[in-house]
Order: structure tokens, then C-alpha cells, then sequence
């Protein structure tokens, strides 16, 4: 087969899928009907699929023309159509020389500052450049660069403008890059300004290439506006096949238990042929398995490829690969257990008597562990960053905001339910701001009750799916359980994975969560009890309207059977308090009405708190 | 239900296949000179023209499940119309019939002498909803009750955006 541009490309031939599946071939979903499968059964796996396709918002009604979902960060990869508009739209070539990849690598950052901040810092720089002018005519200095190389007393100054100068060409070439690439209309944009205009298109060109820098310029996102078009299409290619093929071998291993495959301390498993393996990387192997198999070795190949295939193809296309063979310990029911370690805690209030914030540096942070028992063994899966709870902010029934110690329970606990699609009921001490927002219905704008928090949704507080944490107690009638309100769950605030601190759930990514749960569910016995119902009705005022948030659901429920150990490790505590303040600390600086403060809320939804303060 | 595989043919593609792959994975970084490299390269054909299937599908109605009734219900002396967006729905009591697990549906409802109400119905289930309105009176008792102040722009939120 030849493709357009006269090259050998890929030869594909349509199978049937039962006799692929009898060759040991594995069917990879690339339809646009894919979700992880914790999903199915769940009623949002409609939403997810629309809102991964760009057809519709979190709601589930049709988006608006042009308008676009770029959601990966927050558990929801685009569709395979999704991909293939990118692709075939980038190859046209837009942005073929429409800015220097070398400025904007010349720079690790490029400093912004809020709009009148900016504008002194620009106006400062100027000042500066004028002043070291002079300077250097003073000094007969052949350049800046010569006063920044020397060491006279401008020096410091003289390499600090330039560095400046360099964010500024950076910044031009930015804005080139997010126009070329229709992220930004010039037309509403104030060139040089780091203004609404620009910040959202980098926020969406950010979350188009799954960087976590949140309108930060740094280096992540310098490299992903240096790249071409297509690279980076190929690399969000590479991100979606990837998590397609571990979903479909019901693989979970992805390389994260051990630093590198080369140290020596790297876990390992005893295989039956009495030599040690190492825990693999299964995630790389499946994603280049299926790359193999579709032909693609570069960004032109996937452009041939998704130019052979309509847009109807990815209705139902899939692709049959080649595997690699699971390890020896996999088994459709697997002895799974979950270890989290805390990490470093600190119970200490992080606050002196004068109010001054004190520093409670951490070495290790929380860690979740899967491990599988094998041949007497514990043998690690994944080890991935989670979060435990610490010091918040809370509302106070008082009304007043204190500070609160919400810890994560230590001890041996247990997963007996998986909820998909989870619904947070806010607590009666919930700000109502946030409950209100608008929304576009009907081909309208109207003001609406804020499900986002809520859910069900990826912007849930439990994220799109969450495992609660249940202690076991064995009495005379039996063993009872008991939900103290922790729960394992994915979240929206990926930011939160990189050191924050949560109400005391152990927050992974939305993506990671669901890709965990899928294979939970795929390796353990299970029953689906589904929606479980809430009956949540509260009416609210808000600027002379009547507001009603309606939750007729918790969520999609399935009950594990046996439920899998979880053991919560305390962590190292460090500071002077071994144990955690119990109820509420007044805020320094803050005058109370209340003598005391309040007795402090303890349902399992407070515990969760979502983005509450 | 069995649907059709695309299935990579092996020789010929495993030789193409693996020995760009290795550079494939360095190419990280943008290369220098430009955004298409730079360097010399043979004149290619321009690329063939933009495919009009690019833009999403429109949304189906996911109808196969049927539909399912929501029943609103209020005195009919009140005159409560019931919108959503702009479209009048009717006056409650009235019942909307949706195609079943479709998205919910956020309904303003207005009568004269009360405050506008929002509230929301769902479509994975029949469902009989009782409206209560309020009128400026009844709202006191309400969380987040204030007396009738000057309107301040509220946010639009489809994704938290965080400056």
C-alpha cells in the first residue's frame, strides 16, 4: 500500500474478531465508544464517551460548534476522532514556520505577573534597559552581554535584563504558537500582555498536552510549544493507545514501583522457573505492541493512518494486537492488597502564637501501593503518589471559618464498594457561593444550581469513581463495618498529587483511579448492587432567585467479595504532637463572635469536603 | 456484539516499524531551525485537502432505551410556566417525555408573586417532581437568604480555571 505522499505505509485487512482472539491476539477499542470499563453499567459512560469525542459537556447536552473538550488531565482522553481532527488539521501546516522553536527554548520560564503587576514589571524593565544603556557607553562596553559576562557592579543587572529581553522574545513566539494553532484569536488578544485572552488559551493548550503547569509558562510547557503540531498530536496518541491497550489486557503494571528497571533493588517476583523477574513495565509494552500493530512509527504514519480511516470508521474500529503475555501471577481472581504509606505527617498547628506560618518540610509523601501475593510473596504493581489529610480550613456551623485537623484514619482497612460516577453531598456547612453558576441551556445563558462539585462528573469531590475505606468489627453478631468517610478516589485537582494536602481521602488521578478500579474489578469477584439511592433535595437563595440541588443517586455501586485489605501505615510523624488536635483551632488573626468554637462536624461527606474550604 | 479488527500486517511493516521508533521516542525536543526542522528537505506534495468529516457527530438522542416521563407538579392557579432555556414548556402541572438516560435538564420555573425557582430533573427513571415556590416572604427562611442587593457578574465554570 502507498500512501499519498508515494511512501510504503502499513497494509491493514479487516479479521474477524472471535478467530483473532483465538490466535492470542488482543482487541484494542479505538472506537469513539471506549470508556475504561469501571464505567459500565454507570449511567455517565455516555458523557464520558460525549465529552471525549467533543460532543457534549459534562451534562451531557451537545456542545456548542467549535467548542472543545480538552479534558485529559482530568481523566477524560480524547476520542480517537478527536485525534484524528488534530492530526489532519496540524498536517495542513498551519504553524509550519509560524514561530522559532530555539527562542522558546532559550528560556526555562517565562515570568508573568497579574495584569498591573505586569504592566510595572514591563515598565521597570524598560527603566532598566535605558539605565544599563547609558552604562555601558559610560563603561565603552561592547554589549550587555559583556557587562553581564564581567564582574563590575552592573553585572547582576546587565544579566537580569537579558534574561528579561529573552522571556520577552519567548513571550512573542508564544503567542504566535497558541494562534497558529487556533488556540488564541489575535483579534481579542493585547499583544505583549499576558491578558484573559492568552491565559485561557494556554490553559487549554496546557490541558491539550496533559501539562501540569496551570497557566505557568515553565519549562513543560516551553518544550510542548517548541514541539511541532504533530509531535505533540503524536504523543497524546501515544498517551490514549496507551491507557485503550492496558484497558484491554486488563494490564495495570506501568513501571512505577522502582525508580529504574536497571536498579538492582527494583522489585521482583519468583517465577516458576525458580529465577527472580522483575515487576514489568506493561504499560510501555502494550502501548508499542499496539503501535506495531497499527503501523505507526511516527507522526506521518499516524497522519496516513487516520487519513485511511472516516470519521464513521471510529464507530467501531478496532485493532488487533499482540500482547505481551501477562505474568504468571495473574489470574482472573488475584490475592490484591493496598498499602498507603502517609509519609511524613506533622499534627503540629502550622502556626506560632504571632500567626507566622511554620515550615513542616516533607522528605517522603503518601504513597499508594498495589500488591498482588504470589508464591508466599508480596509483589508490587503500582506504587503511585496519593494524598492524606492535614490542617483545613473549614465552615463552621457558627458560620465563621477555623482550622481543622482532618487526618486519614490509620489501620487496617478494607474496599468492600467501589462507587462509579460518586456523588458528594455537601454538608450543610458547604458555601453556597460556589453552588451557583452559569450555564449555557436551552442555546441560552441562564444561572443554574452547580452540580460540578457534586458530581456525578469528573469534577466530583470523589472524582469519577472513589473506593471507601471500611473498617472491619468483629462483635457478636458478626463482623459489622464501618464507614469513618475516607475514601480512595480520583480528582479533578491534579495540582493536589504533587504535595497538597486533601480533607483526609487518598486522592490518585482520575485517570489512574479508573484504570486501577477497572482492574480491581476485572481480577476480584464482584456483584453490582448499582445506583444507590440518595433522595438529596435542598433549596438555597441566591440574588433573589430560589435555587434546588436534586441528588438522586450516591453513585453506581459494586460490592467486592471478599472486600481487598487496605493497611493505612501512620507515615513519620514529625514536630512535637504524636497525635492530631481534635475540633476546631481559631484562625490567628481572625476575631471570633463564638467564645468557644463549635463542636466540629464529623458525617463522611465532611470528611470528603470536595473543593470546600 | 462482534465488530470488524484492523489488523497491522507484520513483515514489511515490522521493518518500518522499528527503526524509527528508537528516534521517534528521543524526539522529545523540537528540533532546530524552525518548527519544520530546518534543514533541507526534497519538495513534498501539498497536503491533500481537509476531510469534511472533522467536526464531531451531532449528539444522538441514545433513544433505544426508550424515554421516560418526568411529571412537574404545582397548583394550576399559580400559572407556573416551566422553562427551559428560553423554551416555555408549558404550565405546571405538566409531564416532559425525554428518551431515557438523555442529560438532565435544568428547569426554571416562574409564577407571578414568587421568585424564579431552578431546579433540575433527570431522565434515567420516571420521576414525579413537586414543585415549591417561594414566595419574597418564604425565601427568609432560606440558606443564603439577604435581602434584595445590587446583581454582581457570577462566573461562568465549565472547568475550574485557577490563574
Amino acid at each position: 500500500m502507498v500512501d499519498d505522499h508515494g511512501r510504503k505505509t502499513q497494509e491493514e485487512r479487516e479479521v474477524d474478531a472471535p478467530a483473532a482472539r483465538a490466535q492470542g491476539l488482543t482487541l484494542v477499542d479505538l472506537s469513539d465508544g471506549w470508556a475504561p470499563s469501571v464505567l459500565d453499567g454507570a449511567g455517565y459512560r455516555s458523557v464520558f464517551t460525549a465529552l471525549a469525542a467533543d460532543r457534549g459537556d459534562g451534562d451531557g447536552q451537545p456542545l456548542a460548534a467549535g467548542e472543545r473538550n480538552y479534558l485529559e488531565l482530568y481523566g477524560i482522553p480524547p476520542a480517537l476522532s478527536v485525534l484524528r481532527r488534530r492530526f489532519l488539521t496540524d498536517a495542513a501546516g498551519a504553524c509550519t514556520r509560524a514561530y522559532d522553536p530555539d527562542t522558546l527554548l532559550a528560556v526555562d520560564q517565562i515570568r508573568t505577573w497579574g495584569a498591573s503587576t505586569e504592566q510595572k514589571e514591563l515598565v521597570r524593565h524598560r527603566a532598566r534597559g535605558v539605565r544599563l544603556e547609558a552604562a555601558r557607553l559610560a563603561a565603552g562596553a561592547e554589549s550587555l552581554q559583556a557587562m553581564a559576562d564581567g564582574d563590575t557592579r552592573t553585572a547582576k543587572d546587565a544579566k537580569e535584563h537579558l534574561r528579561f529581553e529573552a522571556e520577552r522574545l519567548a513571550f512573542a513566539e508564544v503567542e504566535k504558537r497558541l494562534a497558529c494553532e487556533g488556540m488564541m484569536d489575535p483579534r481579542k488578544h493585547k499583544t505583549g500582555v499576558y491578558d484573559t485572552e492568552m491565559r485561557t488559551a494556554m490553559l487549554d493548550f496546557q490541558q491539550k498536552q496533559a501539562v501540569m503547569d496551570q497557566a505557568d509558562i515553565k519549562r513543560a510547557t516551553l518544550e510542548a510549544l517548541a514541539r511541532p503540531p504533530l509531535q505533540n498530536d503524536f504523543l497524546a496518541l501515544e498517551r490514549v493507545l496507551t491507557e485503550r491497550a492496558m484497558h484491554a489486557a486488563g494490564f495495570i503494571e506501568d513501571g512505577s514501583v522502582g525508580d529504574s528497571v536497571s536498579d538492582p533493588s527494583y522489585p521482583t517476583y519468583m517465577g516458576a522457573d525458580g529465577a527472580r523477574h522483575r515487576v514489568p513495565d506493561l504499560a510501555s509494552a502494550a502501548r508499542d505492541a499496539t503501535f506495531a500493530a497499527l503501523g505507526i512509527a511516527t507522526p506521518d504514519d499516524a497522519v496516513a493512518f487516520f487519513r485511511r480511516h472516516a470519521r464513521a470508521d471510529f464507530a467501531w474500529l478496532e485493532v488487533a494486537v499482540r500482547l505481551p503475555p501477562p505474568p504468571e501471577y495473574y489470574a482472573r481472581t488475584m490475592d490484591l492488597s493496598v498499602e498507603i504509606d502517609r509519609g511524613d505527617v506533622w499534627y503540629d498547628f502550622p502556626f506560632d502564637a504571632a500567626g507566622v506560618r511554620q515550615p513542616q518540610p516533607r522528605e517522603r509523601f503518601p504513597q499508594l501501593t498495589l500488591y498482588v501475593k504470589w508464591r508466599g510473596e508480596r509483589v508490587p504493581l503500582v506504587r503511585w503518589r496519593t494524598t492524606v489529610g492535614g490542617w483545613r480550613a473549614e465552615l463552621a456551623s457558627d458560620g465563621q471559618e477555623y482550622f481543622r485537623y482532618k487526618g486519614s484514619d490509620v489501620g487496617p482497612r478494607v474496599w468492600r464498594h467501589i462507587v462509579t460516577a460518586p456523588v458528594w453531598i455537601p454538608p450543610p456547612s458547604s458555601p453556597l457561593g460556589s453552588m451557583v453558576k452559569e450555564k449555557r441551556v436551552g442555546g441560552t445563558y441562564v444561572r443554574v444550581t452547580n452540580y460540578d462539585e457534586t458530581g456525578p462528573g469528573f469534577l466530583s469531590a470523589y472524582g469519577m469513581v472513589a473506593a471507601i475505606h471500611e473498617e472491619m468489627r468483629r462483635g457478636p453478631d458478626g463482623v459489622r463495618y464501618f464507614d469513618n468517610g475516607i475514601r480512595t478516589h480520583g480528582s479533578f485537582d491534579y495540582p493536589s498529587l504533587r504535595g497538597r494536602f486533601s480533607h483526609g481521602c487518598h486522592r490518585l488521578y482520575n485517570l489512574s483511579a479508573m484504570r486501577l478500579f477497572s482492574f480491581v474489578l476485572e481480577h476480584r469477584r464482584s456483584r453490582v448492587t448499582g445506583p444507590v439511592a440518595a433522595g438529596y433535595r435542598r433549596a438555597f437563595y441566591s440574588r433573589g432567585e430560589v435555587f434546588e440541588m436534586r441528588l438522586p443517586s450516591r453513585g453506581f455501586y459494586r460490592e467486592l467479595d471478599p472486600p481487598i485489605p487496605v493497611d493505612v501505615l501512620e507515615g513519620r510523624i514529625k514536630g512535637t504532637l504524636q497525635k492530631p488536635i481534635a475540633g476546631y483551632v481559631p484562625k490567628p488573626g481572625v476575631k471570633y463572635v463564638s467564645r468557644r468554637p463549635p463542636a466540629a462536624s464529623d458525617t463522611p461527606d465532611d470528611k470528603a469536603g470536595g473543593d470546600a474550604p | 456484539m462482534i465488530r470488524r479488527a484492523a489488523l497491522g500486517l507484520a513483515a514489511a511493516l515490522a521493518l518500518c516499524a522499528c527503526g524509527p521508533r528508537d528516534g521517534r521516542r528521543a524526539s522529545g525536543a523540537a528540533p532546530s531551525g524552525g518548527a519544520d526542522g530546518g534543514s533541507a528537505r526534497p519538495p513534498v506534495a501539498p497536503p491533500p485537502p481537509l476531510p469534511d468529516d472533522l467536526e464531531p457527530a451531532a449528539l444522538d438522542d441514545r433513544s433505544d432505551g426508550g424515554t421516560v416521563t418526568i411529571k412537574l407538579l404545582a397548583e394550576a392557579r399559580r400559572q407556573a410556566h416551566v422553562f427551559w432555556g428560553r423554551k416555555d414548556l408549558g404550565v405546571a402541572p405538566l409531564e416532559i417525555v425525554r428518551p431515557r438516560g438523555s442529560a438532565p435538564l435544568d428547569l426554571t420555573v416562574q409564577a407571578p408573586d414568587c421568585l424564579p425557582l431552578h431546579t433540575r430533573v433527570f431522565t434515567d427513571r420516571d420521576d414525579t417532581l413537586s414543585l415549591r415556590l417561594y414566595s419574597d416572604r418564604d425565601a427568609i427562611g432560606l440558606p443564603g437568604y439577604s435581602p434584595p442587593a445590587p446583581a454582581a457578574p457570577s462566573s461562568s465554570t465549565k472547568t475550574r480555571r485557577r490563574f
